[in-house]
């Protein structure tokens, strides 16, 4: 072994931090080398010198006084609040008004979605100006069509007043924008033209219709639809505005 | 022979009031603080001393001690009680130390000198033990070693106080520091031959002073 070799080894030597073979030759290079045995002795001096790299004598108050900070953080740390309950804290004021919230949204939200689909499934209606309108044009449908032409009536129906309207195509025009005319057309049809043209023609499940419309003004207008269903029919009635009201 | 039948008794009487660590803990860790405070007492010697030669200087020590046994208090419910407890300290308290030297090191704080305000408090207990011509010399050595051990890297301080001051041997330094052994023996070496070299030059300057003083 090297000189340069056993100095390397050297710091690890004094504290027995090497191998056992190692160990043997770094002790064998230094029984034959006096500057080496040199180094190994201030190793070992150095290493009795870092053993004794003591701290001062502390005090007992001053480990009492490290207890006593330690113990004192501890029970603030157990009187803390945890997670949870800062959260809850934070969150209990305003959970009154959150659910207040809520329901506001829940219930405004419930009411545009039932004035949708009532608006939707809402029978066609037709408003004052159709009620007047309505009566010649379903007077002539009535005139131009047989009862024969109606062989799927179930029950037609005898109006307290008005015309009735007969048709065996069972169509009804229904729109959204609201009826501004109606017509017959076609013998078995009635068309329903709205204001913005958007006509919106949906087939109605019905064999027979049956319209009273109040020849009067005043008078509502009465509309009845039988289902397929000979048991089951449906009426309405439109209350009619007069221009003169709709303008007060 | 009295006298001797008494103490044994004593010695006996005191060992069976001594309750074992292991039940210390596990009180501990189900929040009893009494045998929180006798851990601490157990404990509070090596601690200080470790964060003493980690940071250089009392009061960082103290601040460390408070921190690391808060720590050990707070995390006393995850220790394995197989596991060697002063090893566990130990790795908290290094960890402690390198958080505190981390925060010094970016406040562009290095370690304080560990000799001066403190040293020579070392020193009085020995006083009656040994002439004023012997104080002096351990006195130098003292802040020469300090000193030497202020210039080392963290790590390799860290290695060196566990292996050459408290004794443990490199397979428990290995596993405190997390590291493998022939990683700690490397940084031993090192921290040796540095702590050397440091001492060699140290003692040159002193003789060189002497000398022009002379």
């Amino acid at each position: 072994m090297s000189c340069k070799h056993c100095k390397e080894m050297l710091p690890l030597f004094v504290g027995r931090d090497l191998d056992e073979s190692t160990t043997h030759s770094v002790a064998a290079h230094l029984s034959v080398c006096s500057e080496c045995s040199l180094s190994e002795n201030e190793y070992r001096e150095l290493m009795m010198m870092i053993g004794q790299f003591s701290p001062p004598a502390f005090s007992d108050s001053m480990f009492a006084g490290i207890r006593q900070r330690v113990q004192r953080d501890i029970e603030n740390a157990g009187n803390a609040p945890t997670l949870t309950q800062i959260l809850a804290d934070y969150f209990r004021p305003r959970f009154g008004w959150y659910v207040a919230a809520a329901l506001l949204v829940t219930i405004a939200g419930s009411a545009v979605f039932f004035t949708t689909v009532r608006n939707q499934n809402r029978p066609l209606i037709a408003d004052n100006g159709t009620a007047q309108s309505i009566a010649p044009h379903i007077g002539q449908s009535i005139e131009s069509q047989s009862p024969e032409a109606f062989p799927d009536a179930a029950r037609p129906v005898d109006p307290p007043q008005g015309k009735v309207v007969k048709t065996t195509a069972g169509r009804a025009y229904r729109s959204h924008r609201g009826v501004r005319s109606v017509t017959a057309i076609a013998g078995n049809q009635l068309a329903v033209k709205t204001e913005s043209k958007t006509t919106l023609a949906i087939p109605a499940a019905t064999n027979v219709a049956h319209i009273s419309a109040a020849a009067a003004v005043e008078s509502p207008l009465k509309m009845e639809m039988q289902t397929k269903d000979p048991n089951v029919r449906i009426i309405w009635f439109a209350h009619p505005v007069t221009k003169q009201n709709s303008r007060n | 022979m009295a006298l001797a039948v008494e103490i044994q008794l004593q010695v006996a009487a005191t060992s069976q009031n001594q309750t074992p660590l292991t039940d210390l803990i596990e009180r501990a860790a189900s929040g009893d603080t009494a045998a929180f405070e006798q851990i601490m007492i157990h404990s509070q010697h090596r601690v200080m001393a470790m964060t003493w030669r980690m940071l250089g200087n009392e009061a960082d020590a103290r601040d460390a001690s408070q921190e690391v046994f808060l720590k050990v208090y707070r995390y006393l419910g995850r220790f394995d009680q197989n596991q060697d407890f002063f090893a566990w300290l130990y790795t908290i308290t290094l960890n402690v130390c390198r958080d505190i030297g981390r925060q010094r090191s970016t406040n562009n704080d290095r370690f304080k000198p560990i000799i001066g305000d403190v040293g020579d408090k070392a020193y009085e207990i020995h006083a009656d033990q040994a002439d004023a011509e012997q104080v002096s010399i351990l006195s130098q050595q003292r802040e020469m070693i300090a000193k030497a051990m202020a210039m080392l890297p963290q790590k390799e301080r860290a290695a060196i106080v566990l292996r050459d001051v408290e004794g443990l041997s490199t397979d428990e330094v290995a596993r405190i520091l997390n590291s493998s052994s022939t990683t700690v023996r490397s940084q031993i070496s090192s921290a040796r031959k540095k702590i050397k070299i440091y001492c060699d030059q140290y003692v040159k300057n002193k003789r060189r002073r002497t000398t022009d003083e002379l």
